[in-house]
């Protein structure tokens, strides 16, 4: 059995440049905290069901180093999609990129795991156009799961509502933050012999259409960029009588 | 200009809606509310109200299709939108309509709003602002319609066990709350538990905290945690990465931070260039006169 964890790589720190009036991305990054939980759901699946589990990322190749890190928390093979033409793909070119992958050269998968949403883009609908490209079922806020003979029994929020779910087929899962599982490297892992090459492929080898893929591809356009207005009564830095200042705001709310 | 609203049990904010779009069309994923589309009974995965979205009429014809900020709400709109070659634009927050065209005004992080537009038509909208509503409550708008019931086709490839009631969460009411960053000496961390407990106040973390291990991953705050509402929020030696901050919506915050190029400055309302435990035991000393 093959289990996919999608993989993104985030900045560590955004900040909004207001002269540009553009976002800018710090180049020290990071993997998208929400996927570690979701690998760790996907490692322990792994165990679960003696399965071989691959990564798949989409980034430029300069990532190749952090994407290394993956094998010592026990992934088997890592993927990296990385072509200038996937370049400012939106949710539906990146889902149609992810797809086009998964179909050519892992179509026997049983589960793919991911992170409720990223760091640095929130939409949270990767999963959902993902699953629908790939005709399998799609649960959102996963907390928990587990094998139950050929099936895969699943806790998962809803609203105010908890849900016990049994599934059977393929699926998407998109894993809550607030499973108690995070992905953390492991020495067992870190010196185990193993192939740890990371595979490249650039749409030459996906095939996918220019046209849907990229800029060309995506479905919606950012227009532009701003700041709201924080709260009146902003002070500037103080470095003396902190204490006092603090006591003097929380008296306004007590 | 039209605009079809899909919900199960929160509608987002119909008074911003209805001053955009001439005409709203309510569709429940439940049959309980007496929406415009009801289905033949309640949809628990994705596939099923795609099934049921996709038998609506007209639907495709809408400007705007507007989903909840629901989780099965959510998942069926990142499968319409695929299905149907959609835009899907989430976390929006208003719109704009300029020139007969759909313009959504998003939150993206700290105070930043997006503008963005659809490439297609109708474009998929994930709206955030909650009504919860109350089972049989008429949600018509303006014009009383007799609702369509709309069959599904049930979804095999799952079951639904158990429901079960969430547990309470009673952060989400609290007026003060303390967060603690990777700037609070571990051995001060139980000095912020005493001075939160005198004013009433929770306390919180960063992720890099609970790593570590000083508080539990419940009380994480951020995208791999909880969202936090506080009228006020005192951060203790937290950096303010985009990852913590995107679970803050608090009216004021305090930061204390020995770092004056702390990201946190960039939000803070309050900015004490501090160390923590130069500030921790005179705030204890006052807070116990309460």
């Amino acid at each position: 059995m093959k289990i996919i964890s999608l993989i993104k790589i985030v900045p560590k720190v955004m900040k909004f440049d207001r002269v540009e009036k553009r976002i800018i991305r710090s180049e020290d990054s990071m993997f998208n905290p929400n996927d570690l939980i979701a690998l760790g759901n996907a490692i322990a699946l792994k165990k679960e069901y003696n399965a071989e589990l691959l990564t798949v990322n989409m980034a430029p190749p300069q990532y190749k180093s952090l994407l290394s890190e993956l094998f010592d928390f026990g992934v088997d093979k890592v993927y990296l999609l990385s072509d200038r033409a996937f370049g400012n793909s939106d949710v539906f070119a990146t889902a149609h990129i992810i797809s086009g992958f998964i179909k050519k050269f892992v179509d026997d998968f049983q589960y793919i795991l991911g992170g409720l949403f990223s760091s640095d883009g929130l939409t949270g609908a990767l999963g959902g156009e993902i699953a629908e490209a790939l005709h399998i079922s799609y649960f959102s806020n996963v907390i928990e799961m587990h094998k139950n003979n050929d099936r895969l029994s699943i806790i998962k929020e809803s609203g105010d509502r908890i849900l016990e779910i049994d599934i059977s087929g393929r699926a998407f899962l998109s894993v809550s933050p607030m499973s108690n599982i995070v992905a953390l490297p492991s020495l067992y892992e870190a010196f185990r012999e193993k192939e740890r090459k990371i595979e490249v492929f650039t749409n030459e080898d996906l095939g996918l259409d220019i046209n849907a893929i990229g800029r060309n591809g995506s479905k919606t356009v950012v227009q532009d960029v701003f700041e709201i207005e924080r709260a009146v009564n902003a002070v500037n830095l103080v470095s003396v009588g902190g204490a006092e200042l603090i006591k003097s705001v929380i008296k306004e709310f007590v | 200009m039209n605009a079809y609203v899909i919900f199960k049990n929160k509608l987002p904010d119909l008074k911003l809606i209805r001053n955009k779009f001439e005409e709203i069309l309510l569709v429940s994923l439940k049959p309980t509310f007496s929406a415009s589309f009801v289905p033949s009974f309640e949809c628990a995965s994705s596939r099923e109200s795609l099934d049921y979205l996709s038998k609506i009429p007209g639907i495709l014809d809408a400007t705007a299709i507007i989903f909840s900020d629901e989780d099965i709400s959510k998942e069926t709109a990142s499968r319409f939108a695929f299905k149907y070659g959609l835009g899907i634009i989430a976390h929006v927050v208003d719109f704009e309509i300029n020139s007969g065209y759909v313009v959504a005004i998003v939150h993206s992080f700290e105070n930043l709003r997006l503008k963005i537009s659809g490439k297609s038509r109708p474009t998929v909208f994930i709206m955030t602002g909650e009504e919860l509503l109350k089972e049989g409550k008429s949600l018509f708008l303006s014009k009383e319609i007799m609702p369509t019931t709309i069959e599904v086709e049930k979804d095999k490839s799952y079951e639904l066990k158990n429901i079960k009631p969430r547990p309470e969460n009673n952060l989400l009411n609290a007026k003060i709350i303390f967060g603690v960053g990777l700037g609070v000496p571990a051995m001060l961390i139980p000095r912020v538990y005493e001075l939160a407990k005198c004013l009433n106040a929770p306390v919180v973390c960063s992720r890099p905290v609970s790593d570590l291990g000083y508080m539990d991953r419940h009380y994480v705050v951020g995208d791999t945690g909880i969202k936090i509402n506080p009228a006020l929020y005192i951060a203790l030696g937290i950096s303010g990465a985009t990852q913590h901050l995107s679970g803050v919506r608090a009216k004021k915050i305090i930061a204390v931070n020995s770092d004056p190029n702390a990201p946190i400055f960039n939000v803070a309302d309050i900015k004490i260039n501090m160390k923590v435990e130069d500030i921790i035991e005179e705030l204890l000393i006052w807070a116990k006169g309460f």
